[in-house]
């Protein structure tokens, strides 16, 4: 699967990372660093990421 | 507005009246608009009158209309900004709210709330010590002894407040943050408050900046925005923000969390059997009891909706408390689950202004109901909780408990 993130409206709420740590992460400077080709095996934990997200800044898609 | 409901049960529903957010009736009234009247005009003793939303969906469309739907005239119901002049992150709008969030939202992450575990755990610790000697010779006002200290201590540490001067962090948050008569002793109680805490944290500010710690005062006096530091009133928005939602809501879902589970002690025993049951009980208190119950937005253009228009300028609140009890989004919404999931409660907010501190007050949380746990003590109220003149804020000011081992 794919994922992608929207740099325009992320502002790092970190909802992601709190969600599936493995695949999401905020770094020092606010900016979210992902796994865009996540295997399927985490689909799951990544699509609850991606849903989790309150300013909709990331997408899946398969 | 029209006026063709206007003899509706829903109409007639009045929000700006706080006697049934302090006698805990506030759901009756939630429950009567979001089935009768979902786009709720209700006049203000002393403003314009603000729209009402409770229905989830409809709460859900306007936070994703940034544009049209607005923070930077104010949050609260009143027509004012808490802070004073200077908008804080949460009463900015983009773009400049994203660079302003930016700032302080990755020294808040989950992972770097974890720096800052060990002493959330002996917080708690110290405090669950104290309420257990305290009920060996009676009851304990929950309030003063854990509820509206754990957030102040672990606040303190993360801003860089010495321990010492954490209590004058809840003094300035009780005048600031609601009307209650409790705490305003003169006409000018807030800006009186504002001028104190903007005092002190000058002083903290020249302090970092000489010298800086692994504290977020030290951070934002670091922080650059398009290569430029922030503004003294820059920074003063930004304690006040910090300062004002660090206390008045963490303290609230521990007392709230309290209420609910005397309500629904089966929940409890949920809990004691199955302690992975924790993570998703912190999301159903947050969604259950709901410690902001509402924040403010402003129209910036006229929109048509269920036959009416919101005029550009008019105030929209967008009431949290009852699109966590939507029927339409929640299976029997108004009982306590701690194990519902998914639960995309809004105990958070959620879009663009996401509380800034969730992370930190899931941590504050989880770790005083994992220590209850592991203790097994049960802390049951023996008396209805004083709430807090607001209907704004689901904040309780006492509520005595006995403390036992089970």
């Amino acid at each position: 699967m794919r994922v992608s993130v929207d740099r325009d409206r992320c502002v790092a709420h970190g909802q992601c990372e709190y969600t599936d740590p493995e695949h999401f992460s905020v770094n020092e400077a606010g900016v979210l660093e992902l796994d865009e080709n996540p295997p399927d095996s985490a689909k799951g934990s990544v699509l609850a990421a991606v849903s989790a997200c309150p300013a909709r800044a990331l997408s899946a898609e398969n | 507005m029209t006026t063709s409901t206007a003899a509706s049960p829903g109409a007639q529903v009045d929000l700006s009246n706080l006697s049934p957010f302090i006698s805990g009736r506030e759901h009756e009234l939630f429950r009567i608009i979001r089935e009768d009247d979902p786009l709720h005009w209700n006049r203000e003793p002393d403003g314009p009158g603000f729209w009402s939303l409770t229905r989830y969906a409809d709460l859900i469309t306007v936070i994703d209309d940034p544009a049209t739907y607005i923070n930077g005239l104010g949050t609260q119901i009143p027509s004012r900004r808490v802070e004073g002049h200077t908008p804080t992150v949460h009463n900015t709008d983009p773009p400049r709210h994203g660079a302003l969030r930016r700032v302080a939202t990755p020294h808040l992450r989950a992972v770097k709330i974890r720096e800052w575990q060990d002493l959330i755990e002996s917080s708690v610790s110290a405090i669950l010590d104290d309420i257990t000697d305290q009920a060996a010779r009676g009851e304990v006002e929950l309030v003063r002894s854990a509820s509206a200290v754990l957030p102040i201590q672990v606040l303190g540490q993360v801003l860089g407040v010495p321990a010492a001067d954490c209590p004058l962090l809840a003094n300035w948050t009780d005048r600031v943050i609601s009307d209650d008569p409790e705490f305003m002793r003169s006409p000018d109680e807030k800006e009186r408050a504002r001028e104190e805490l903007f005092d002190y944290f000058r002083g903290l500010t020249t302090a970092r900046r000489a010298e800086p710690r692994n504290d977020i005062v030290s951070k934002l006096v670091q922080a650059e925005i398009d290569g430029q530091p922030l503004s003294w009133e820059d920074l003063a928005a930004y304690y006040f923000v910090l300062v004002g939602a660090g206390n008045e809501t963490t303290r609230n879902l521990l007392t709230g969390a309290v209420l609910a589970f005397a309500e629904f002690p089966g929940e409890w025993e949920r809990l004691r059997a199955d302690r992975t049951l924790l993570r998703p009980a912190i999301e159903e208190l947050l969604r259950y009891i709901t410690p902001i119950r509402a924040m403010r937005r402003t129209a910036a253009r006229d929109v048509e909706w269920y036959g009416r228009t919101v005029r550009t300028g008019e105030k929209v609140v967008l009431w949290f408390q009852a699109a966590n009890r939507d029927p339409a989004m929640f299976e029997d919404p108004d009982t306590l689950r701690v194990d519902r999931a998914p639960n995309p409660h809004l105990g958070f907010g959620w879009g663009i202004h996401t509380c800034l501190g969730s992370h930190l007050a899931r941590a504050e949380t989880t770790a005083f109901l994992r220590q209850v746990l592991e203790r097994d003590l049960r802390i049951i109220p023996v008396a209805e909780p004083d709430r807090l003149h607001t209907n704004q804020f689901h904040a309780f000011k006492r509520l005595r408990v006995t403390v036992q081992r089970a």
